[in-house]
């Protein structure tokens, strides 16, 4: 039996994919709301009942229809066209392994994730890996504005890894490990400069607005995405989702924790993941689009130099002045 | 098939030459008042993603080229919408003698609904879009 309790992390992926469509229907009702429109309708009214009844599980059934669509493969792509998103949605899967969710209880079993002593790292390497698996996908197609689109995402990734892994050690610093379980506690209060650059790097790896540099509707057609149609597509979908949960979850963590027991902490884990996610679709409809240059400039000054102060007020608060 | 269509729609506007006027109702029909998002309707940018194709305009000889592409690179299964007197007939182009018209969206690419109108009131457009989602 103990042994059984010990591997409740295996249900991660799963818990990752089903709050993360909440949290993707949350940002498309979010961004509706801010601009006065209804956005997908909870209850739709009795004539339109024959088409559906409630469009609460809008995502579910974006990539239902998405998996039964017919994949058209361009015959300038190379084989790593296809084994891109599913490259990225492994990395993605395992990257919940290693998310706490909702770590309450006590011993291997109370983490809610797979704990090393260096998990953080392996945090890292897993969020390029998504990234870069969809690069390799996107570029394979020899679109060229999946080349413009994959210019871009590196650019914005190079500008926003400092940011995001000097963050993250100011944690390291103060918790004196890189596990992520002994980094977790409502650290807002102790390091709120941490709290905001990893929340603005967040952002961009998830591709909120005025970050969407790299998949720019408008202007490049959905970027390293553009040749991607049917069952591709709606694994790319898949990841999304799931990434969405994973990078909530990851700020929950390391930020907005607070160590209950039992069922507390899951009611304290989803309702923290709702917020970050409201503040995510909050800062998704409030802004416009930055150009490339801009974005990298806002993020080598601005970002890195929060960081900066990050690591310095972390360094303060472990050795003193 | 089209049940899972029916329930996230997502829509590419191909323009093939048109005044601009349907268009903007179609701008309209996302905003507040009319909003289609309540329908789960998506605007997508590129036809790969998408499920119905919204076409506005005669079709120029020009453009006749990129429709049939466009149609092409829709994958299955897939709806057409044809918008506007222009999309359904033609229109004020319908003369014979007009050198640079190929005719209306259905002498190129297969049409499921039409929707007529000058340009056509958000309503409308959204009738003719429910229409197509209760195809069978």
């Amino acid at each position: 039996m103990q042994a059984a309790t010990d591997l409740v992390w295996l249900l991660n992926p799963v818990i990752a994919f089903v709050v993360g469509l909440v949290l993707m229907f949350n940002l498309r009702k979010v961004f509706a709301r801010v601009q006065s429109r209804r956005g997908p309708l909870l209850w739709l009214p009795d004539r339109w009942k024959d088409i559906n009844r409630s469009k609460l599980l809008q995502p579910l059934y974006d990539i239902e229809k998405l998996l039964s669509k017919k994949t058209i493969i361009p015959h300038t792509a190379t084989p790593f066209f296809t084994a891109g998103p599913i490259m990225a949605l492994s990395f993605a899967v395992l990257l919940t392994l290693f998310v706490p969710v909702a770590a309450g209880g006590t011993g291997a079993a109370g983490k809610g994730a797979v704990d090393f002593a260096f998990s953080l790292v392996i945090v890292f390497y897993l969020l390029v890996g998504v990234t870069m698996s969809i690069i390799i996908g996107g570029t394979a197609s020899a679109s060229l504005f999946a080349a413009i689109g994959g210019v871009r995402e590196i650019e914005l990734m190079l500008a926003n890894e400092i940011p995001f892994i000097l963050g993250t050690f100011a944690l390291a610093i103060t918790a004196e490990s890189l596990s992520v379980h002994e980094m977790m506690g409502f650290n807002l209060i102790f390091n709120p400069f941490a709290a905001m650059a990893v929340f603005i790097a967040i952002l961009v790896k998830l591709h909120i607005k005025p970050f969407d540099i790299p998949e720019a509707d408008a202007e490049i057609v959905g970027g390293l995405t553009t040749e991607y149609s049917g069952k591709l597509l709606g694994i790319l979908e898949i990841t999304k989702v799931i990434m969405l949960f994973a990078l909530s979850a990851l700020f929950v963590d390391l930020f907005l924790w607070v160590p209950l027991p039992g069922l507390w902490a899951w009611a304290w884990f989803l309702g923290g993941v709702l917020v970050v996610g409201g503040a995510i679709g909050f800062v998704n409809a409030l802004f416009a689009r930055f150009r490339i240059d801009q974005a990298t400039k806002w993020l080598f000054r601005f970002s890195t130099l929060l960081s900066l102060t990050a690591i310095a007020f972390a360094l303060i608060g472990r050795y003193g002045l | 098939m089209s049940s899972r269509i029916k329930k996230s729609p997502w829509i590419y506007h191909a323009h093939a030459g048109g005044c601009v006027g349907c268009d903007v109702e179609l701008l309209a029909c996302m905003g507040p008042r009319y909003d289609l998002e309540r329908l789960g309707v998506r605007w997508v940018a590129s036809p790969r993603y998408a499920d119905i194709l919204m076409v506005t305009g005669p079709v120029p000889l020009h453009t006749k080229p990129f429709l049939e592409r466009v149609y092409a690179q829709t994958p299955e299964p897939k709806r057409v919408i044809a918008m506007g007197a222009c999309g359904c007939s033609c229109g004020v182009f319908i003369d014979d003698e007009n050198y640079s018209v190929a005719g209306p969206v259905d002498r190129i690419i297969p049409v499921d609904v039409k929707i007529p109108g000058c340009p056509p009131k958000p309503e409308a457009i959204i009738e003719g879009i429910i229409k197509v989602l209760r195809m069978k």
